[in-house]
């Protein structure tokens, strides 16, 4: 009857906005508590992870058909057009590093779609063969396979690759690629929903076997949401910004060759913004953690929220490209990494701590 | 009848053998004082190094490093003359270590990090001796498998170099132990030596491109997979004064991935291994030389599945080589004795020589990458301060099948990869 109350109430809250979620968990009723703990598991669960992973393999799968039309005619508008299908398919596996528990761990998927940097001298051997290059010739070479050797081969190594410059053999192994990629993108969809692998039905019913509750449940959603800021700012961006004491080096930058860095980055921090306030592109119905935060401590979820927009916005005020602006704006990048980490440090000294003690 | 209870049956053999004996002599045993010291035995070697980088192309961000590599203690009882408990104790890197746990009862299979406190050490053998007679005795426990020339030239003076047998250390476990039954025994008034081992095994989850099967030995959880075992053979043949001089060869086989942490592979993928050695330690020279040749059945349905192992297992998920291949020899002359005829010191100067690849041949689409086929040339000198006490200093220079590319530039710059690298290091043995 309680859920039924929750369902109808969700579907309002989706007209209504978020302000109103906070409203109805005022309620200091164990029950209620409990319920709303529930929601929030359910609503990020389904209409974030779930649906991003969807969004993810449908953008891959366009990828995948833009990859062979250009194959099959090499124009530069085939070239330009598989370009923007893989930005589009980066987009939501960014926003998907936020949750990196689950099949995409268990099952090794993360290392077979972004493995980085790409393996040029395995690519090469694969391209100088005379093999045939099928999907399995990557699933067996492990370090040569993903978004970033797409990437190369799509941009070059200096991003100026034209259509003309691909190969066919180069032509052969975007594709396997591409196909590559949203088999793994299927096999990530599928180990989550019900109608498969249903990974879901961990968060969804806690059981001693694997979450013994929702708090657990939340507390390894807010570790992933910890995981991905401490990479961005301490890895993604540290790496080449300061790789020898405080020398640049842009052959560390991820995304280098698409200079879709910057991008990749905010999109990093978006993935802990879907999480924490429980929508995704268009869905879900705002019931993020951000409502439990909220209903007990608001200065903690203004805190939250605001860093998590300071985060995005220091990151996209970075001039041009990443890779120039390690060498010609490093205070703007310092700045964006001083607003991560500050980020990261309020997600697992203050956000952690309050989802274990008072939920 | 599975294989493991042939091996439970074995168990027994050396028990009855030697039930009746072993009562007179317990009795004998509680007749005397209960701790009697003289049935203990001490033994043990340790190795400090410093290594110095002068020239890494693959790393160039690489520090370089102290490594208190090693402390090995062999504490060893005489039950009876014939019955000996026998165990290594080993302390290695001052780090801690750390086992996994996975829980299959659990949906999707729970990973569980135990960190040991106090560093790692580990129990490497622990096993009780049967002396028979010459021809026929038997090692039950955990022990070492002779397998290759580093698992007996393992005292750091046995051999020349500052870390251990290059070639040998990057295929294969060293040292290497394993658990269950080893047959021994001599012919020939003792010039022939024989080992037939009956061991657990791999697991090929943990075979890699750069090191092959060397991870695929069982150290990532608290027990070790008995799935398949091991068959170890292993004959020599003696031919000077010295321990240290003989030839031989060994074979090893074994189904790697039967003994997964899952049952993901469902098709065999035997190991079999061979090597040929000889060691020479007569008047003033030392040498000693081995071949190896390995092959991986299924070798690219390995690569393929380990693609998708879990993040939690540490393993390496890197495509895995068919066929490796080795070769190593090096030989060292005393030259002391030239300036000081009855010094009981000793200073060798040598060199060495190490071939390997570790994807000398890839099966199916699996793509074979030069870079890890590895030629090395180490020269330095060994001082042995004290029989028991040595100090080394070494150089080495190592090409990788690898072309170098200019990190400036991303331009190939036509010439090897190399590893370059200067240590010093510092052992003793008693």
């Amino acid at each position: 009857m309680k859920n039924q109350i929750f369902n109808s109430l969700g579907i309002a809250v989706l007209t209504l906005g978020i302000v109103s979620c906070s409203n109805n968990d005022d309620s200091t009723d164990n029950q209620i508590q409990n319920a709303s703990l529930q929601e929030v598991v359910t609503n990020n669960s389904n209409n974030v992870i779930i649906q991003t992973y969807n969004t993810l393999n449908q953008r891959a799968l366009a990828l995948k058909n833009a990859i062979e039309t250009l194959a099959n005619d090499k124009t530069e508008a085939n070239l330009n057009a598989a370009k923007t299908a893989w930005s589009a398919t980066r987009v939501h596996w960014e926003q998907s590093e936020g949750f990196l528990y689950g099949p995409v761990d268990t099952e090794g998927i993360d290392p077979a779609m972004d493995t980085w940097p790409v393996d040029v001298e395995a690519m090469n051997n694969i391209l100088n063969g005379s093999a045939n290059i099928t999907v399995q010739t990557l699933e067996n070479n492990n370090e040569a396979r993903g978004f970033h050797l797409i990437e190369f081969l799509l941009w070059g190594e200096n991003g100026q690759k034209t259509a003309t410059q691909i190969t066919n053999r180069q032509a052969d192994l975007l594709k396997a690629a591409a196909q590559d990629l949203q088999n793994n993108t299927q096999k990530l969809y599928n180990g989550w929903i019900p109608s498969s692998g249903n990974f879901v039905n961990n968060f969804l019913n806690p059981s001693p076997q694997a979450y013994p509750s929702y708090v657990n449940v939340l507390e390894e959603m807010t570790e992933g949401m910890i995981v991905i800021a401490d990479e961005v700012a301490n890895a993604k961006i540290e790496d080449p910004l300061n790789s020898e004491g405080s020398t640049p080096n842009a052959q560390l930058e991820e995304s280098r060759f698409s200079n879709n860095s910057k991008t990749d980055f905010a999109d990093n921090i978006r993935s802990i913004q879907n999480m924490y306030l429980g929508t995704y592109n268009g869905l879900g119905n705002g019931k993020g953690i951000s409502v439990l935060v909220a209903a007990k401590n608001s200065t903690l979820d203004t805190k939250v929220k605001n860093a998590i927009n300071a985060s995005i916005s220091a990151i996209e005020a970075i001039p041009n490209t990443f890779t120039d602006a390690i060498y010609n704006n490093r205070a703007a990048v310092t700045n964006a990494q001083v607003k991560v980490n500050e980020l990261h440090t309020i997600l697992k000294n203050e956000l952690k701590p309050f989802i274990l003690n008072n939920l | 009848m599975k294989a493991n209870h042939y091996l439970a049956i074995l168990f027994l053999i050396p028990l009855m053998t030697v039930h009746g004996q072993e009562k007179k002599e317990e009795k004998e045993r509680l007749d005397k004082n209960l701790l009697n010291l003289s049935r203990f035995t001490l033994s043990g070697y340790g190795v400090v190094n410093y290594y110095n980088y002068t020239k890494f192309d693959t790393d160039l961000n690489i520090k370089n490093k102290f490594d208190a590599e090693r402390l090995n203690l062999y504490l060893g009882y005489e039950f009876t003359d014939k019955i000996k408990l026998k165990t290594e104790i080993e302390f290695e890197h001052g780090g801690t270590g750390s086992t996994i746990e996975l829980d299959t009862q659990e949906e999707s299979g729970e990973y569980e990090h135990e960190i040991e406190a106090g560093g790692e050490v580990k129990l490497e053998q622990i096993y009780i001796d049967f002396s028979i007679n010459k021809y026929f005795n038997v090692r039950a426990g955990r022990m070492k498998i002779h397998f290759g020339l580093a698992q007996n030239l393992d005292r750091p003076t046995s051999y020349f170099t500052t870390h251990r047998q290059e070639m040998e250390n990057e295929l294969l476990p060293l040292g290497w132990y394993e658990a269950g039954l080893q047959f021994y025994g001599t012919f020939a008034n003792d010039k022939l030596l024989y080992e037939v081992s009956v061991t657990s095994g791999l697991d090929s989850s943990g075979f890699s491109s750069r090191n092959w099967i060397k991870a695929g030995y069982q150290t990532r959880f608290e027990m070790a997979n008995a799935e398949s075992l091991a068959l170890t053979l292993r004959l020599d043949y003696k031919f000077g004064t010295h321990k240290n001089t003989y030839a031989g060869a060994a074979f090893y086989i074994n189904n790697a991935s039967a003994n997964r942490p899952k049952n993901d592979i469902d098709v065999t993928s035997y190991v079999k291994i061979l090597e040929a050695h000889v060691t020479y330690n007569e008047n003033n020279l030392r040498f000693n030389a081995i071949g190896l040749y390995g092959d991986i059945e299924n070798s690219d349905i390995i690569s393929r599945k380990n693609a998708t192992l879990s993040n939690n297992l540490g393993v390496k998920r890197t495509p895995v080589g068919k066929k490796a291949l080795g070769f190593s020899a090096e030989i060292g002359y005393e030259i002391l004795h030239f300036f000081e005829a009855d010094s009981k010191q000793k200073l060798y100067p040598f060199v060495r020589y190490d071939y390997y690849d570790t994807m000398y041949q890839t099966e199916g689409a699996v793509v074979k990458k030069p870079r890890w086929e590895r030629n090395s040339i180490t020269g330095g000198i060994n001082y042995l301060i004290t029989p028991s006490i040595v100090a080394k200093l070494q150089y080495q220079n190592r090409t990788l099948g690898s072309e170098h590319i200019d990190p400036v530039t991303s331009l190939g710059i036509g010439k090897n990869q190399k590893e370059n690298t200067f240590s010093a290091g510092i052992a003793f043995s008693f």
